[in-house]
Formats: C-alpha cells, structure tokens, sequence
C-alpha cells in the first residue's frame, strides 16, 4: 500500500503527456553527460595550457639571460682589454657597474632556482646554470683584482673568463633545447586530448539510446500498475471488502479520477452499514437499562399492564405473565380501601399526571403473597401512538429508609449532649490559658526592663539573628531611630547603622566595609566572640556575642573607655619610672667627677693662700725654687679639676642627650651604632651596681637613619633592666648587644642573655601589658609592654623572642 | 736622526680621484711632501684615523674561496716584502710615540695580518671585506659602515687603524690607496663627517 502511495505522488502527470516527457528526460540525462566530460576535461586543458606557457615562458627567460650575459662579457672583455693603458683605480671605476650586473643575474639566477623543482631535467640544467654563472662571476672578481695588481697575468685572466663564459653559454644552449622539447610535448599532448574528448563523446551517444528506452519501458509499467489496481479494487467493493485502493487524492490524471469515484462509493457503503448497526445496539441498551433499572418499573397501556421490569417482579414476588393485560389496581394495599376504591384514587392520579406534571405520591403497595410495604409511586403519562395512553409507574420501596430517619433523630441527640458537654470544659481551659498568658507577659515585661535599665548595652537576638529587644543604652550610644529598632529587625541592619551611618566621616567607608563584612561573618558562622571597638568620640567599647542554643544571641556593650585610660595612664607610669632610674644613675655617674673636683679645687686654694701668705711674709722666706714649686703644685691641681670637669660635662652631654631624646620624641637621623653604644655608656653606672657587663659589638660600617632615637634608648633601657632583673634574679652576668644592617636594607638590633630563660608559656605573653613574674615584688608587668609598643608602633619595625628555660634570652628588634 | 724626517708622504689622490672626491669635499691634491713634524705632534694628540690598505701581496695566486675567509690558503697572501713592510708600519708608530686604541681589520687573511704584524691585534669588521662584485646595494651598504667608522672620533688621545681594501675606501671616500701598504690619515670632524689628511707610502 505505502509503495503505490509513494508511486503516485511521484508521476502527476498524465497519460498523453508522458508520451512527450520520456524523450525530454532522454535528452536531458545526454545533456548533463556532455558537461560533466567537458567540465572535467576542461581542467586537464587548463593543466595543458600552463605546461605550454611555462615552456614558452622559460624560453623567453633562458633567451633572455643568455642576452644579457653576452651583453656583460662583452663588456667586461672590453674593459679588461684596456687594462694596460688604465689606472688600478680607473679600472676599477669602469669595471665597477658590469660587476654589479653580473651580480644583479646571479641573483636572478638564484630566484628563478628556487622556484623550481630540483628532480627535473630543467631544474638540474638551471642548477648547474648557475654554478657555472656563479664561477664566472668569481673570475671576473678575480681578474680585475689581480690585472689591477699584476698586468703580467693579464692575458690569463682574460682567457679564463672566456673559457667560463664558454661554460655558461653552453648550458644556456642546453636549457634552450631542453624547453623547445617540453613546448613541443606540450603541443602533442594537446592534439592528443582533443582526439580522446571525441570519443568519448561519441560512446556517450551510443549509451543514451538504450537508456531512454529503458525509461519508456519503466514508465509504461507504472502506469498499466495503477489501472489494474482500479480494477482489483472494484471487486473487492463487490465482494463487501475494503477496495485497497488509494491512489494519491490530488492526482489530475485519469487514474486520479478512478480513484475519486472508488472511493467516493465505498465511503457511502460504510455509511449504510454503520447506521443498521447503530441502531441494533440501541435498542439493546434501553432494554438492558430497563431491566437494570434500581426502581420497580411498570407501564400501562389505556391504563392496563403492558410491561414491567426485573426490580418490579422481585419487589412484588411475581412473574410478568400474571399481572400483563390486566387492568389497574392489581398491586395495591388494603389500607387504601376496596379494590375500586383505591383504582379510583389510581385514576385521579393518573389523570393529574395526563396534564404533564409527573405525581408523586406515598403508596402502599401489596405482594402477591399478601405482605404490604410502604412505597413512594411517581406516575408519568404521556400520549402515545395511535390515540393510546402510555403511563409509567416508578416504584420504590421506602420501608428502610422510614427506619434510617429514626436513627439519625436518635442520634443527633446524642450529638447536641456531647457538644454542651466539651463547650464546658473548654470555657475552664480558656481560664486557665489567660492566666498563663498573663503571667508570661509579666515575665516578659520583667525581662524587658533588666535589658531596657541594664547598666550595659544589650541587643538579644534569636535564633535568626533578628532582634528582639535593643535596649536603651545602645540606642543612646549609638542613636539608633526607633524605626530600626522594632523586633523583628535583622540585626545586620543595626550593624550597618552603627558601622556607616555614624562613622563615614571618621573613619574610610572602605575600612568599614571590610569590618562589616567581617562581623557579619562572624555572625554567619554563630560563634561567640569578644571585640574591642573605638567609637569615633574616642571611647572604647567592648562587644560580646554569646549565641545560647534555642535562643539565640546574647550582644552586651560595654564601656571600657575608663580601663583604657587607666591601662595608658599606668604606661606613662612605667616611662616616667625608667626615666627616672636613668637619671638616678647618671647623677652618680657625675658625683663622682665633681667630688674630685670639689677637693681638688679647695687644695689648690690653700696652696694658693699659704703662696700668697710666703710673698706678702716680710721675712722673705721666699727663694726661686719655692716659688717654682708652688706654682707648679697650683698647675697640677687645676688640671685635675679640668680633667675631672671635662669628664662631668660629658657625662651630662650624653645624659642629655638621652634625656631629651626620652621626653620629646622628635625624628633626628642618628648613627645607630654610636647611639647605641652611647646609651648603653650612660647605662653604666646603673649595670655597674646591678653587677652586669654589657658586650657591645658594633656595626662593621656606620648605619645612618632617620629614627625616633628615644625610643630606641628606651627600649635599650627596659631590656637591659629586665635582664638584670629576671634573666639573672639581680646576681649580675653578661650581656651581648649587637648591631647590624641585614641584606633588605632593614636594621637589627638584638639583646642576648645567658641568663636562666623562660618556658613557652612565660614567651608568649611576655608582651603582654600587666603579665608579670614578679608581681609580689612590685614589677607592672609594663616593661616589655612598652618595649613591644615602641618598637612596633612608633618604630614601625618588629620584635621577636626566643627563649628556652635555661639557655637564655634572645630579644630582637629590626627596624625595616 | 728625527724619525719624521725621513718619512716621506705622498698624496696619491690622481686627478680622476680628486674629482671625484671633491663631491665629498675632504682631498686634496698635492704632488710628494715630507711628512711635517707638526703633524706628527697633532698625530701624537690623537683623533685620528688611519687606513691602511693592506701590504704587498704574492700577485701569482689569486683568491679562489670567497665564501670561507677563515682559510688563509685560498686567498692571496702577503708576500714576504709585504710582512717586512707591515712590521715596519708598527715599528714607525711606535718610534713616533703615535698612540693607537682602536684597530680594525677586513676578514681576508692579508688585511687581518697586516694589522696583526703592525700592531699585534686586530678586531674584525665583516663588512670592510672586499666590496667588487656583491651588488649595489651590499657595495653602498659597505661604504655607509666604513665612512661612519672613518668618522667616529676615536678615544680621547688616541688614534684608529683600519686595515682594509682598495674598493671600499673608493666606495666611501673617493680616495683610491695606492700602492699596497699604504696609509691614508683621515680626521674626523665630529659632526658625522670627516677629512682626508694626508697618505703615507709604505717604504717611508
């Protein structure tokens, strides 16, 4: 079926116009045959065609190159030729421009060889062309620098060069012969392609004739297929099968009409059959709803039994044929009355019911047995054929359902009995309920209240880090507005307020960016943690989150601006102290010197009065001798006073020098070393008493830097002190100081002791502010807080411990 | 005896030449002189340049591999008078207390040994090679190297030898260094260009 569709759609056209459409398709398919061959060919033409250009092209060149070669030989012999009567240089001069020449077809020679390929004949010919070219050119060089030089090889070199050009001229004449051959191929092979295209045009003729008649005999195939199918297709309408014939619906040919009117017939013959089995089927159905019908059915013909279904035999207990012909009022109760009375009533009934409107009515129905039951009867009655009276009787037994509607009165009582039961109970339970719900408002009004009047801020937060309660003190603190701070607010919002809105000015809005996102995060991962924040007026502020579980999170704001101070306060303590032991010690230092000075000053006043006392004396005791030695008692006295005076001033020159480099903190460029080893000079007498020895190694070159030089005296001080103090308990050891510049530029400076160290534990905090050893015996625990912030803040450098319970005591400051 | 005094100079510029050299404003012509002691004391001070086209050579053997200048035995070598001479060229700047720093040479082996016999050492410049027959454009290209070498000012107080060939020297200057030995004084003037002095036969 699917082949004869697809074969009519092909075809369209039809039967007288085949006849003319064979032969066109004939000629058609030797068309196409004759352009593929020429187009084909076409190509070995072209590829002919270029063989013969290049042949004649080459000639062109060789013929060409070997005019120019002779052109410069000729040349060359003629300057060569003069060369006795010439100059070096004027030979030179006239050679010069046939040299480049000679050159510039060199060259030409070279590219020409590129371009070909080296395996064939012309390539080997060109290659050995310019070798003998290349020689050539070589000769001529040489000929004019050694007939330049030496005339007596004159003549050699022109025979030289004549030999070469013979050379060259010889293969010139062997590439001449070489492409007349290829040009004369070229031309052969040419006539030879025309003869071959005319055959093969003249077997393409010869093909067509059978193939187009191989066509004619397909398409007369085709065509008597179709009418055959026609006819098969007939005798199966006949025979009452489906015809199987389906030709294409848009076909305009002859067959296509056939098959119009094939199928045209056939559709009406289902048609016909259909419609006899549809009805058969309907009246099987309404027989069988009929009979299946829930209600008893009867129905009356001029008010007689005429039929009556299956549900009215059962419900009566009777058989169809008892009851069928008889007159109305078989069935009916005893309580209606007599037998005419109650066929009366049966008749007023069915008169209502004649006037359109279906009766219905509570009936008492009667078996044939005698047993009554009470029914409710709906009459229907129309007009039917032949002046008749059809009526319908639906019967439905309703004894159960009388009994079903005393049930339910039974127990929808029951029902209201049970509702005004629970109606009392839940009206105590909703007494209870509010007392609760007052109780838990008073617990959260309570709890409002600590939060509200808390001395600290407070922010709770539930499990979704939303707020609950924002208490007063943060909404002072921070000036939150009101509207931000309803339950229910995310508490990203308040940090937000608190990290933008107030601080932008202060503070980089990119710096508090970073915060926010950080703090968020911190939320995010619901971790407890303490921070410490600087609002912008200057105070502190300490933050704690504490997430509780099932809660939520606890925030508390504290002021700490007052501990902070108090810590400041005691570090500029712990700065003036260390100033002032230094000042103790130098005030010793200095002691010293000037009580030398004291006593050596007043013991030149009494030799100077007794002097004075020996010249004024009217005795003369006087001589020469005694005079020269009182003098000289006076000399050496005074120098003692100077020298010591000099050591005094000093002293106090270094000690300034310290002094106001630990009070006023301005940048000077000092040279490290010197520095150093100065403050550790005026440290002296303090170690002394401390029983310590300072080992300084100084600096193999000057380090020279722009630096708070205070601070580095100050860090010195604490350091050196501290060792004294734990590294050695105050029983005096060495310390090793050094200076040096490390490869980046950056200065280190580090203080050893081999002293009795510390543990791990003691190294970690041992920056710490307030963390002491010796709180008992009145140390801060400052001293090395300040050397840390010194050395990191106003330094800007870093500082580093190393320590081991005892080995000692590494600390190391670089400044970058 | 003053060493000056017996070297004679020539100017070789021919009339041809001098024409020629002329377009390039720095020869002059003059028959034979006697090299003047002034001059030698301006050649003591420096700034210099000398070029000497290579000694005497063996004219029986011609050059026969151009394209490997590393073999001696393929090109025309100094003859013995040529070796004698080159070692005499060292001797005079040496007895003249004329100093020398820079001191180039052409690859061919006669241009490289006249310089190494003169003065021990030589760096070597490709391009000061022998010009005839490498086309124009190698020719002129050769020509723009030596005349910019002919006028770098060497190091102050110092003097530059170049040892080259005949055809290069005409390419860049027009001057034309007859015969074998010879030595050409060029004086850069310091603006990019330079001027011939004078020419000093080799047996002077």
């Amino acid at each position: 079926m699917t082949s004869e569709k697809r074969r009519g759609r092909r075809f369209r056209l039809g039967l007288k116009t085949w006849v003319f459409v064979a032969p066109i398709i004939t000629v058609l398919i030797f068309a196409g045959f004759l352009i593929v061959v020429l187009q084909t060919n076409s190509e070995e033409r072209r590829a002919l065609e270029r063989l013969q250009t290049t042949a004649i092209s080459r000639l062109g060149q060789v013929t060409s190159l070997g005019e120019s070669v002779a052109a410069v030989h000729l040349e060359m012999q003629s300057v060569l030729g003069r060369a006795v009567e010439l100059d070096e240089g004027e030979l030179y001069d006239l050679a010069r421009p046939h040299m480049n020449r000679l050159h510039d077809i060199k060259e030409e020679l070279k590219s020409v060889l590129s371009t070909l390929d080296p395996q064939t004949l012309d390539g080997r010919l060109f290659r050995q062309l310019a070798q003998n070219f290349e020689t050539f050119h070589e000769d001529y060089i040489s000929a004019v620098l050694m007939t330049s030089v030496n005339l007596d090889v004159h003549a050699e070199q022109m025979r030289r060069t004549n030999e070469q050009y013979q050379e060259v001229f010889h293969t010139l004449g062997e590439l001449t012969n070489v492409n007349l051959q290829d040009n004369s191929d070229a031309s052969e092979a040419y006539a030879a392609f025309d003869r071959r295209l005319t055959q093969i045009l003249l077997a393409g003729l010869a093909l067509c004739v059978p193939l187009s008649l191989l066509v004619s005999w397909f398409i007369n195939r085709l065509m008597s297929r179709d009418l055959i199918g026609a006819i098969r297709a007939m005798g199966n309408l006949a025979k009452g099968q489906p015809s199987e014939f389906q030709p294409d619906q848009n076909r305009t040919d002859e067959i296509g009409e056939l098959g119009r009117a094939i199928s045209y017939f056939e559709g009406i013959l289902d048609q016909l059959r259909q419609e006899v089995s549809e009805r058969e089927r309907s009246e099987t159905q309404y027989k069988g709803l009929f009979d299946s019908a829930g209600d008893a059915i009867f129905v009356f013909e001029n008010r007689r039994y005429t039929a009556l279904n299956k549900k009215a035999e059962e419900m009566f207990g009777l058989e169809s044929a008892q009851v069928i012909g008889k007159p109305l009022g078989q069935l009916s109760g005893s309580v209606h009355g007599s037998k005419e009375k109650s066929v009366e009533i049966l008749n007023e009934i069915f008169d209502e019911a004649r006037k359109g409107v279906p009766q219905v009515v509570q009936w008492r129905g009667r078996k044939l047995d005698g047993t009554e039951f009470p029914t409710e009867l709906t009459v229907t009655a129309f007009a039917g054929p032949d002046q008749t009276e059809i009526a319908q009787f639906m019967v439905r037994d309703i004894g159960e359902k009388i009994e079903a509607d005393q049930l339910r009165e039974n127990m929808t009582a029951e029902l209201e009995r049970m509702v005004s039961e629970r109606t009392e109970e839940l009206q105590r339970e909703v007494v209870v309920r509010r007392q609760t719900e007052e109780a838990l408002e008073t617990e959260r009004k309570t709890l409002k209240a600590v939060v509200d009047y808390a001395p600290i801020g407070m922010i709770l937060l539930d499990t979704e880090n939303r707020v609950r309660l924002i208490n007063n003190w943060i909404r002072m603190a921070h000036k939150i507005p009101d509207q931000i701070c309803t339950p229910g607010t995310p508490y990203i919002e308040i940090l937000k307020h608190i990290l933008t809105s107030k601080r932008n000015l202060q503070r980089d809005p990119k710096k508090l960016e970073e915060i926010l996102s950080e703090r968020t995060a911190l939320l995010e991962r619901r971790e407890s943690n303490v921070i410490e924040d600087i609002l912008p007026n200057g105070s502190y502020h300490k933050v704690e989150r504490r997430f509780v579980d099932d809660v939520g999170c606890i925030v508390t704001n504290t002021d700490i601006t007052d501990l902070k101070s108090a810590q400041n306060e005691l570090v500029r303590q712990e700065k003036m102290a260390a100033l002032g032991a230094l000042v103790a010690g130098v005030a010793h230092e200095v002691n010293t010197p000037l009580g030398i000075c004291v006593t050596a000053a007043s013991h030149v006043a009494d030799i100077a009065r007794e002097f004075n006392s020996e010249i004024q004396s009217p005795e003369g005791h006087l001589t020469r001798a005694l005079a020269v030695e009182r003098l000289s008692n006076i000399g050496n006295g005074l120098e003692i006073v100077e020298r010591n005076l000099n050591r005094a001033a000093e002293l106090i020159k270094s000690f300034k020098l310290v002094a106001v480099d630990q009070t006023a903190d301005d940048a000077r460029e000092i040279e490290l070393g010197a520095y150093v080893e100065s403050t550790i000079q005026s440290l002296s007498a303090e170690t002394k008493r401390r029983g310590l020895t300072v080992k300084f190694a100084e600096p193999a070159e000057g380090l020279n830097r722009l630096t708070f030089p205070g601070a580095i005296a100050q860090i010195l001080t604490n350091l050196i002190m501290n060792t004294g103090i734990h590294a050695y308990d105050s029983n005096g050891g060495e310390i090793e100081i050094e200076v040096q510049r490390l490869r980046n530029g950056a200065d280190r400076i580090s203080v050893r002791d081999f002293g009795k160290g510390m543990d791990e534990e003691t190294r970690t905090q041992i920056f710490d502010p307030f963390f002491t050893t010796r709180r008992a015996n009145g140390g801060t625990g400052l001293g090395m807080h300040i050397v840390f912030n010194l050395a990191t803040q106003r330094l800007g450098g870093k500082i580093n411990c190393r320590s081991k319970p005892g080995q000692g005591t590494e600390v190391e400051v670089v400044l970058p | 005896m003053i060493p000056g005094v017996i070297l004679t100079v020539f100017l070789i510029g021919l009339p041809l030449q001098a024409a020629q050299a002329s377009s390039e404003g720095d020869t002059s012509n003059s028959s034979k002189n006697l090299i003047e002691s002034a001059l030698i004391d301006e050649l003591r001070d420096g700034g210099f340049i000398f070029y000497i086209r290579h000694a005497a050579t063996n004219h029986a053997i011609a050059d026969s591999d151009r394209g490997n200048l590393a073999n001696c035995e393929t090109q025309r070598p100094l003859s013995e008078l040529g070796r004698e001479q080159s070692r005499k060229i060292g001797v005079s700047f040496a007895k003249l207390r004329i100093p020398v720093a820079k001191i180039i040479a052409s690859p061919y082996c006669r241009a490289k040994n006249t310089a190494i016999l003169a003065f021990g050492r030589a760096e070597l410049n490709d391009d000061l090679k022998f010009s005839l027959g490498s086309g124009s454009e190698n020719e002129g290209r050769q020509a723009d190297v030596l005349r910019a070498l002919l006028a770098e000012e060497p190091a102050t107080g110092t003097n530059t030898v170049i040892a080259g060939h005949t055809a290069n020297l005409r390419e860049a200057s027009g001057v034309w260094p007859k015969p074998e030995g010879v030595t050409v004084v060029f004086e850069p003037d310091g603006a990019g260009s330079f001027h011939y002095r004078t020419a000093i036969h080799p047996d002077s």
